[in-house]
């Protein structure tokens, strides 16, 4: 992960938020689903995780209960709700003006990411 | 709205902390499971599954202190979030809070207060400039039987002269006189000192001048003391330059010195010059104590070895002295530091203070560090939420210093108080009941003492708290079920702590209980005179008009006739000392049997007691042998003595002293031998424990035209006298009809140091029951936490083993067999406690030897019968859990993890 946390901390949100998006996951899911889908050049820390979760929460992006996982075990799922999903788009729409900003500073025809 | 749902949500996640922080420990370990699993799956090996999964948890401090620098927490935000974080985890518990807050402030507070009195007393430097300079000189004269002897007058000059060590030096000697002017007649205490005494003790007048050589002269100009300018003279300026009137002569008044002024006593009042010619004194009249200023890097052992140098010239300073008398008594200068010699008798209480209290503060140490210790236990899974939550070690330890010092600081302060409150009582001592009372104060070394015990106290809870929830983290990878991993360990450390305080316990129960026999048995023993019903009090009739024997001897006896004819009086007689109070060293001799060794090969140390013919049958002494001394004749041409019954057994054994001469030895050789004519019930000399020599009995001659021969036979001249009343009335009922007796007879002799016999003995007693009180209020609080203790630890002992007694249980154990399997730890942990608590009782007890009566330190009943009833506590307290857990339902106790 680069060093620098501000992008971290929006990042993480981010992919969160995607992963999300896609199905209600537990957290130990969403950390590996992230690593597999970004070919393992996210690794996600879940000292960052799951404070980023509990924001999430807080704010009322995502909301939790308790299911029986994949292996018979209680894990707790995550999951957007409607607020969490609108913060969705605006956080893609945010990196990718950022994305553009950047490559326009670094002269680098931009692309979507 | 947005805004609304987030404050609910850190409200909801305030109420329901411990469910929240259970799930979050649950989602967290699957987390980890599943991490081992998937390892499991890249084809990893079982331990090296598990490795990485707990390596990558283990990652988090890392980011989160950088996660925490981007948030840029400032420092005190964070130190104010973590007090307030505590003291709500604080006021959760109030059963945690409030009983350790107490106990810390006992601990400090005792501590504290021991800390000021040892220190104000013992160890602070006397009120006087350079006051480590100052020694007080004197001889020891063993060879003579006198240990402890004072300075001559020719012996001082000698030494002044010839000695390197010394800045100056002085001589001076207490009496008391009488106030004669005004309308009240008051005893004083006076001292007598060579002139260059305030040079000396280094201080000079608040009015006037000190005194100067020239001032030996008859009237004395004299120097009165602050207090008594304050008391007889309202302050006024002008009394330096008008006259007091001292035993009936006018002293003109020269200098008044400034407030705490207050040597050679607490109550001197006036000083007057003396010469103290070399010519006339003799050596052995070692009358004079003497003080001394240091030369600057002075000891006092170069100053001591300086004056031995001149001992041997004594013998051309005195006619009377050759060098074989010196070798003979053994003569020895002795220089000892003036601090030493004020405080000396009261060293070894204040040693007992000081160690009690430590006793005390390390039981409260113990028994705090133990409740944090089993509450600590309980925290591991929320302390691992916490770590997982992204807190490092140091938050955790700021956050466990936050909660120690929101505890200690506040108990520090309560402990702090009550000691200063104490200050500001004297704790209750009367004038006079310790040395240096009045310099008693509570300033920066005791606030300084207890700031520090605070300090430590915090560190020590929050150490506990840390060490105990020490990777804890990885507890939450653990398998369920296996509760406090390392538990084993602090466990152990926990039943020590509760041994520990019942150690402590004990040895203060055996102290407590040994001063308690003693106190008593004092009161029960037989005092071999009774003490009720008697009023006594002093008459110094001044030398200056009593010069004559008959003179002194008529007042006494005139006296007695006419209090005997008062209503309710049965006697009245008179004694020079009534047991239990402080006499002069010179009325002390060695004697020895006359013809022949007596039992004892070293002559002992005889009190020497004048008495009227009536005074054993007025104090209820019994006799054993012989006859009284009803008729003072003398007997076969000697003067009659009679002996107290300890002083028969020294010098004669078993047989029968009566008839056989007997002699004074030392400075009272020159007095002829005495026979024996009777021997009388043991009654105490100067103190209840025997210090001071047994009493030898000389009559007080009062009849007119006695005996010459037998008048000047004695040391000792009824002249200064107590006199004793014995009634069957109230005997303080009597005082004012005793005043008026005494002022017929001479309106301007007052009567002084007015007590019942009975308050004499409390006053004798005062410091044992004192130091009992003290002990046992000690006793009594350890008893109390380390019964605490011990309940804690066998509770939390419970507490932790709740699955396993349910297996037990379910497996057919019965109630009985469980409570036994408790209280075997219950009782381990006493036993451990006992053993150990008999080695500190020993310890601690040798610090009550002289202040017990009665009873050895060593004594096996108070040591067993302590030791049964704290271990019959410490199995009770153990047996409250064992039994409520022998009674538990097993299926729930299955059910807890």
């Amino acid at each position: 992960m680069s060093d620098r946390h501000d992008l971290l901390q929006g990042t993480l949100e981010l992919l969160v938020l995607k992963t999300l998006s896609v199905e209600p996951m537990h957290g130990w899911g969403i950390a590996h689903r992230i690593e597999a889908k970004s070919r393992d050049v996210f690794r996600v820390n879940q000292g960052s995780l799951y404070p980023a979760l509990q924001r999430m929460k807080r704010k009322g992006w995502v909301r939790s209960e308790w299911r029986t996982s994949e292996n018979n075990r209680r894990a707790r799922y995550y999951m957007l709700t409607d607020a969490g999903r609108r913060q969705l788009g605006l956080e893609r729409d945010a990196w990718e003006r950022s994305v553009r900003a950047m490559g326009w500073v670094l002269g680098w025809s931009g692309g979507e990411a | 709205m947005r805004l609304l749902w987030e404050v609910l949500a850190r409200a909801r996640s305030l109420v329901f902390r411990h469910r929240e922080a259970r799930d979050l420990e649950e989602e967290l370990r699957f987390h980890v499971d599943r991490e081992v699993e998937e390892n499991l799956r890249r084809g990893m090996s079982p331990e090296a599954a598990r490795r990485a999964a707990y390596v990558a948890f283990g990652g988090v401090d890392r980011w989160t202190e950088r996660w925490r620098e981007a948030r840029g927490v400032g420092a005190l935000e964070k130190a104010a979030r973590d007090t307030r974080l505590a003291a709500r985890r604080l006021l959760q518990e109030p059963s945690l809070a409030l009983p350790a807050l107490l106990s810390l402030a006992l601990g400090i507070g005792a501590a504290t207060a021991a800390f000021t009195i040892v220190h104000g007393v013992l160890l602070r430097p006397l009120p006087y400039p350079d006051a480590d300079r100052l020694v007080a000189l004197g001889h020891a004269t063993p060879g003579f039987g006198v240990d402890r002897a004072g300075i001559s007058g020719g012996t001082y000059h000698h030494y002044r002269e010839g000695n390197r060590t010394f800045a100056a030096m002085a001589l001076y000697r207490e009496t008391v006189v009488s106030v004669t002017d005004g309308e009240r007649p008051e005893r004083v205490r006076i001292a007598m000192v060579t002139p260059d005494f305030f040079r000396v003790m280094g201080r000079g007048p608040a009015l006037g001048r000190t005194l100067t050589p020239e001032d030996a002269t008859r009237p004395a100009p004299v120097v009165i003391s602050h207090d008594l300018w304050v008391r007889r003279y309202g302050s006024d300026p002008a009394v330096v330059g008008s006259t007091i009137e001292l035993d009936r002569t006018a002293n003109p008044v020269v200098g008044v010195m400034p407030p705490h002024f207050a040597f050679p006593h607490r109550e001197t009042d006036v000083w007057y010059a003396t010469g103290a010619s070399r010519d006339e004194a003799a050596l052995r009249d070692l009358y004079f104590s003497g003080v001394g200023r240091l030369r600057p890097g002075v000891e006092p052992g170069e100053a001591e070895a300086d004056l031995q140098t001149l001992v041997p010239g004594l013998s051309n300073v005195f006619s009377d002295v050759d060098p074989e008398l010196l070798r003979e008594g053994s003569v020895r200068a002795t220089v000892t530091p003036l601090r030493t010699t004020m405080v000396e008798d009261v060293r070894q209480a204040l040693l007992l203070l000081l160690w009690t209290a430590a006793f005390v503060l390390v039981i409260t140490l113990a028994n705090v560090a133990a409740l944090f210790l089993a509450r600590a236990g309980e925290r591991r899974r929320e302390v691992a939420v916490a770590r997982a939550l992204g807190a490092t070690g140091r938050d955790l330890a700021r956050r466990f210093l936050a909660e120690g010092l929101l505890l200690a600081v506040p108990a520090g302060a309560l402990g702090a108080a009550a000691a200063a409150a104490g200050v500001a009582v004297r704790f209750g001592f009367e004038p006079g009941g310790l040395p240096r009372l009045h310099e008693l104060a509570f300033g920066g070394p005791a606030l300084a003492l207890a700031g520090t015990l605070s300090l430590a106290s915090a560190l020590l809870l929050a150490f506990v708290s840390l060490a105990r929830t020490r990777g804890s983290d990885g507890e939450l990878a653990a398998k369920a079920g296996s509760r406090a991993a390392g538990g084993r360990t602090w466990g152990r450390v926990h039943r020590s702590l509760a041994g520990l305080q019942v150690a402590l316990s004990l040895a203060l129960l055996v102290g407590s209980a040994l001063m308690l026999r003693s106190v008593w048995s004092i009161a029960r023993a037989d005092l071999g005179f009774a003490p009720a019903g008697v009023l006594t009090f002093h008459l110094n009739p001044p030398a200056s008009v009593y010069q004559e024997y008959a003179r002194a001897a008529a007042l006494h006896r005139e006296l007695s006739e006419d209090l005997r004819a008062l209503p309710g009086v049965l006697a009245a007689e008179v004694t020079s000392a009534i047991p239990l109070t402080a006499t002069p060293a010179y009325f002390r001799a060695p004697i020895e049997v006359v013809g022949g060794p007596g039992e004892d090969r070293t002559p002992p140390p005889a009190h020497l007691t004048l008495v009227s013919p009536g005074y054993f049958r007025a104090l209820g002494v019994a006799l054993r042998r012989g006859r009284g001394f009803d008729e003072t004749r003398a007997t076969a041409g000697a003067p009659p003595v009679i002996l107290s019954a300890g002083l028969a057994r020294r010098l004669f054994g078993e047989a029968d002293p009566v008839g056989r001469r007997v002699r004074l030895g030392g400075w009272a050789e020159r007095y002829p031998a005495y026979a024996v004519v009777g021997v009388v019930d043991a009654m105490p000399g100067e103190t209840l424990t025997g210090g001071g020599g047994d009493p030898l009995y000389m009559p007080a001659v009062l009849e007119p035209g006695a005996d010459a021969a037998l008048t000047g036979a004695y040391p000792l001249v009824p002249r200064q006298m107590t006199v004793v009343v014995k009634t069957v009335l109230p005997p303080l009922s009597l005082v004012a009809s005793v005043r008026a007796a005494v002022r017929r007879l001479d309106p301007k002799l007052p009567v002084a140091d007015v007590r019942t016999l009975e308050q004499v003995v409390a006053a004798a007693t005062a410091r044992m029951r004192l130091v009992a009180l003290l002990l046992t209020l000690s006793a009594g609080a350890a008893l109390f936490l380390g019964t605490v203790g011990v309940y804690g630890v066998v509770s939390y002992g419970v507490s932790r083993r709740t699955a396993e007694l349910g297996v037990r249980v379910a497996l057919g154990a019965g109630p009985g067999a469980v409570e036994r399997l408790i209280l075997r730890q219950a009782g381990v942990v006493a036993a451990g406690g006992v053993a150990a608590g008999l080695v500190a009782a020993f310890l601690l007890t040798r610090l009550l030897r002289g202040l017990l009566f009665g009873v050895s330190p060593t004594d096996p009943a108070a040591y067993a019968g302590t030791s049964a009833l704290l271990l019959a506590v410490a199995l009770l307290a153990g047996w409250l859990p064992a039994r409520r857990a022998a009674r538990g339902d097993p299926a729930a106790a299955l059910r807890v993890r």
